[in-house]
C-alpha cells in the first residue's frame, strides 16, 4: 500500500470514531448495552474533559516525529492501565482535585500551539506524568462500579486506539506542509483555551 | 490536499452535534457557546476583521494570530468567569471593531508585535464579554469547545474572505470589506455611549 | 516476513480483551415480548425470557396497574428461552401507558417489544438495560423497525468469534483489491445463508454449527503463519474462497440471532434486512478500524519484537482451538 493513500483511511476511522459517539451518549458513566468492556470504551471516548489532555500529548507526540510518537502510542496505554487499574483496586476512597485535568489540558494546549522541540527524554517523562494522573482520574470514576476491571481494559483498548491513530495522524498531517503544521498549533491554542475557560469555569463554583 | 484537510475538519465538526446527544445540559451547552460569538454583530465584525488582516499581512502574522487569538480570548473568558471586572467592556468591544475596520481599510502594516498586541488586548476584551454573559447551569466543557470552535471558524473565514488579496480587485474589495467593518464598529460605539 | 504488517497483530491483544465477556455475551439471546390486542384492550402476551446456561435469567415484565390478568399464565421451556403465555385484560388500553422489564439494568441484553394494536397497528422498541421501561404509543411507530438494526451492530459486537474470522482474513489478504473481493466475498456469503435460513425457518442445530465457526477461525490461524513465511497456499492466493465458503456458515450463525426472537411472518422480511444492514455496518467498522491501525502502524514505523508479530496468529490459533474444542465437546457431553 503506497503511503499517501494511508491517512484518508486514518481520516475515516477518525470519523468513524467521533460517529460512535451518538451511538453511546449517555454522559458520564456509559451503558451501551454491550458489557462492561463496551461499556469502558464508551466511557473513555466521552469523557472529554480527561480526553482532551491525552489528545493534545499525542498530537505533541505526533509533531515531534516517529520516534516520539511511537513512545506515545507504547508508553501511554500501559502506565496508563497501571495507574488506572492501581487506582480503581487499591485507592478506592482517593481523589483528585478537579482542576487537575483542566490544568494538564492549558499546559500540553499551550505546548503544542507554540511547537518548540523538546528533548525525547523530556517528553517522556511527560508521557508518565500525564498518562498516570489521567489513569489515577478514570481509576477514581470506574472505582466500585460493577465489572470496573473490565471497564478499564475497554478503556484502555479505546486509549490504545486513539494513541496510534492520533499521533500517526498528526505525523502525516505536519510532515505534509507548512500551513498543516500551523493547523495543527491552532488546534493546540484551541485546546488550551477550551482549558482555560473550564478553569474559570470550575474556579467560580 | 485541501480537500483532504477540509475532511478532517468535517470530521471535527461531525463530533459536535453528536456531543449534543449526550444529554439536555450538553446540548445546550454546546449550542449555546457556539452560538454566542457568532450571535453579537460587533463580535463577528471584529473576529473576521481580525482574518482579513492576517490575510493582509501574511506571513507570519497570518499563523500567528489565529494561533495566539483563541489562547488570549479564552483568557478574557476566564478573566471574566472569575468575575474580574474590566472597564467599558462594550465600549472596548465597539471600538476594537472601529480600529480593527481602519487597520485592514488602510492596510497598515505596523511593526509585528504591536500588531499582536493590539489584537491581543482586543480579544480579551471579547473574551471578557463572553466570559460574564454565560449563561447559568450550561455545561461548562461543552460550551467551551463551542465557544472556542465558533471563534476559531470565525477568524478562519476571514481568512478564507483575505484570499481575495491575490487579486488586485480582491485587494480593494477587501479594504472596502475594512471600511464596512469600521462603520459597524462605530456603530455599536454610538449604541454603547447613547 | 515483514510483508505483512507487524503492527497489527497488537489489536488482537485489544481483541481477546472483548473475549471474556464475549464468550458469555455471545449466548445470551435477547428476551422477546409480544403483545397482540385481539378484542379491544384485551392482549395476548408472549413473553420469552432468555436463559443462561440453562436458567431463565431474572427479567419480568411490568405492565400497567390498569392491567389485569385474565387468563393463568402457561410456560413451555425451549432450548434458548422460557415461554411464556397468558391473557391480559387492560382497563383503558395500553396506548400511552408505560411498560418496563424489571431486572434488566443486571444484565448486558435487550428486550424487544412487539405491540400489535386492535387498529392494526404495530410498534416496536428495543428496550436497553439503560432505560428498562418504555411509553407505549400507538401513534408514534415510525423508528420501530430501525431496533432490527441495532440488534444487527450489537450482534456483531458482541460476535467475537465472527470479528475474529475477519481479522483472519484481513491478516492474509495481499493488497487491497484482494481485501475488498474478500470481505464482499464474506459479506455475500453470509447475507445468502442470512436470508435463506431467516426465510425459509431452516435452523441448523446451534451446537455443531458454532463448533464449525470455531473451527473456520482455527483453520485460518496456520494461513497467518504461512504468510509471514513467505509461503503460499491456495488460501493466500485466492483468500475470497474460503471468505466465501465459511461466509456461508457465518451466516446460519448470525440467522440464529434474529431467529431466536420468533418474529410473526410479515415482519421478518424488513427485519431480515435491517438486521442484515446493522451487521455489515459492525463489521465494515472492524474492518476499518483494523486496516487504520495498520497505516498508523506503518506511518510510526514500529518494529515490532518477534513474539509481537506472533501474537495475532496464535491468538487466532488458541482461541479457534479452545472454541473447537469445547464447542465439540458440548455435541456429546449434554
Amino acid at each position: 500500500m503506497p503511503m499517501h493513500r494511508t491517512w484518508p483511511i486514518l481520516i475515516a476511522a477518525l470519523g468513524l470514531a467521533l460517529g460512535l459517539f451518538p451511538l453511546s451518549a449517555f454522559a458520564h458513566l456509559v451503558s451501551t448495552g454491550l458489557g462492561p468492556v463496551y461499556d469502558g470504551f464508551g466511557h473513555f471516548l466521552l469523557s472529554l474533559e480527561d480526553l482532551l489532555p491525552l489528545l493534545a500529548l499525542m498530537i505533541l507526540g505526533g509533531m515531534h516525529g516517529e520516534v516520539a510518537g511511537r513512545r506515545a502510542m507504547l508508553v501511554l496505554p500501559p502506565v496508563w492501565l497501571l495507574a488506572a487499574l492501581v487506582t480503581a483496586l487499591a485507592f478506592q476512597a482517593a481523589s483528585l482535585p478537579v482542576f487537575v485535568s483542566t490544568l494538564l489540558t492549558i499546559g500540553l494546549g499551550i505546548l503544542v500551539s507554540l511547537d518548540r522541540r523538546m528533548p525525547l527524554a523530556g517528553l517522556t517523562v511527560l508521557i508518565l506524568f500525564v498518562a498516570t494522573l489521567s489513569g489515577q482520574s478514570t481509576g477514581i470514576a470506574l472505582a466500585g462500579q460493577a465489572g470496573s476491571v473490565l471497564m478499564i481494559l475497554g478503556s484502555t483498548a479505546a486509549l490504545f486506539v486513539v494513541a496510534t491513530l492520533v499521533p500517526a495522524l498528526v505525523l502525516k498531517i505536519s510532515s505534509r506542509a507548512p500551513w498543516l503544521r500551523i493547523a495543527m498549533r491552532v488546534f493546540g491554542s484551541w485546546i488550551a483555551g477550551v482549558g482555560l475557560l473550564m478553569l474559570g469555569w470550575q474556579l467560580r463554583g | 490536499m485541501k480537500q483532504k484537510f477540509a475532511l478532517l475538519l468535517l470530521a471535527v465538526m461531525a463530533c459536535s452535534p453528536a456531543w449534543g446527544h449526550a444529554e439536555a445540559g450538553q446540548v445546550s451547552g454546546f449550542m449555546s457557546g457556539f452560538v454566542h460569538p457568532v450571535s453579537g454583530m460587533d463580535h463577528v465584525l471584529a473576529m473576521v476583521a481580525v482574518g482579513l488582516w492576517g490575510a493582509q499581512l501574511g506571513n507570519p502574522a497570518l499563523w500567528l494570530l489565529p494561533v495566539t487569538f483563541p489562547l488570549v480570548m479564552a483568557f478574557g473568558g476566564f478573566l471574566g468567569l472569575i468575575g474580574v471586572p474590566l472597564p467599558a467592556t462594550e465600549i472596548g468591544i465597539a471600538l476594537s471593531g472601529i480600529m480593527l475596520g481602519l487597520m485592514v481599510a488602510t492596510q497598515a502594516r505596523p511593526p509585528l508585535w504591536s500588531a499582536i498586541f493590539l489584537v491581543a488586548v482586543f480579544a480579551i476584551f471579547h473574551g471578557h464579554a463572553h466570559g460574564t454573559e454565560l449563561p447559568e447551569g450550561a455545561s461548562g466543557l461543552t460550551y467551551s469547545i463551542g465557544f472556542v470552535m465558533a471563534t476559531g471558524l470565525l477568524h478562519a473565514s476571514g481568512i478564507a474572505i483575505g484570499l481575495l488579496q491575490r487579486w488586485p480587485q480582491g485587494k480593494l474589495a477587501v479594504r472596502g470589506l475594512g471600511c464596512m467593518v469600521s462603520l459597524g464598529g462605530a456603530y455599536f460605539l454610538f449604541g454603547a455611549l447613547a | 516476513m515483514n510483508t505483512r504488517d507487524g503492527l497489527i497483530r497488537l489489536c488482537i491483544i485489544f481483541n481477546s480483551l472483548f473475549l471474556a465477556q464475549g464468550a458469555i455475551a455471545h449466548e445470551l439471546q435477547p428476551g422477546f415480548l409480544q403483545l397482540t390486542e385481539s378484542t379491544p384492550h384485551q392482549y395476548d402476551v408472549l413473553w420469552k425470557q432468555p436463559t443462561s446456561l440453562g436458567q431463565p435469567l431474572r427479567l419480568t415484565p411490568v405492565f400497567p396497574t390498569t392491567c389485569k390478568a385474565s387468563s393463568a399464565a402457561q410456560s413451555e421451556v425451549l432450548p434458548q428461552s422460557w415461554v411464556w403465555r397468558m391473557r391480559l385484560s387492560c382497563a383503558d388500553g395500553l396506548a400511552g401507558q408505560t411498560l418496563s422489564i424489571e431486572g434488566l439494568e443486571a444484565f448486558a441484553t435487550d428486550v424487544l417489544l412487539r405491540v400489535e394494536h386492535a387498529d392494526g397497528k404495530i410498534e416496536t422498541h428495543l428496550i436497553k438495560p439503560v432505560d428498562p421501561s418504555v411509553s407505549l404509543n400507538s401513534a408514534a411507530q415510525a423508528r420501530g423497525r430501525w431496533t432490527y438494526l441495532t440488534l444487527g451492530i450489537e450482534h456483531i459486537a458482541l460476535g467475537i468469534d465472527h470479528l475474529l474470522f475477519v481479522l483472519g482474513l484481513l491478516l492474509i489478504v495481499g493488497n487491497r483489491w484482494m481485501l475488498i473481493k474478500t470481505i464482499s466475498s464474506f459479506t455475500v456469503a453470509h447475507s445468502i445463508t442470512l436470508a435463506i435460513a431467516t426465510l425459509a425457518k431452516i435452523q441448523l442445530p446451534a451446537a455443531p454449527l458454532n463448533a464449525v465457526i470455531a473451527l473456520s477461525i482455527l483453520f485460518l490461524a496456520p494461513e497467518v503463519v504461512r504468510v509471514w513465511r513467505g509461503q503460499s497456499s491456495l488460501t493466500i492466493r485466492q483468500p475470497w474462497l474460503v471468505a466465501f465458503l465459511f461466509g456461508l456458515l457465518h451466516g446460519f450463525g448470525f440467522a440464529s440471532g434474529l431467529a431466536s426472537l420468533g418474529l410473526p411472518h410479515d415482519e421478518i422480511a424488513p427485519a431480515l434486512l435491517l438486521f442484515n444492514i446493522g451487521v455489515e455496518l459492525g463489521q465494515l467498522a472492524f474492518v476499518v478500524l483494523v486496516i487504520a491501525m495498520q497505516a498508523a502502524f506503518r506511518v510510526l514505523k514500529i518494529n515490532w519484537p518477534r513474539w509481537a508479530e506472533m501474537i495475532p496468529a496464535y491468538t487466532l490459533g488458541s482461541l479457534g482451538a479452545m472454541w473447537t474444542i469445547q464447542r465439540v465437546s458440548l455435541l456429546f457431553f449434554r
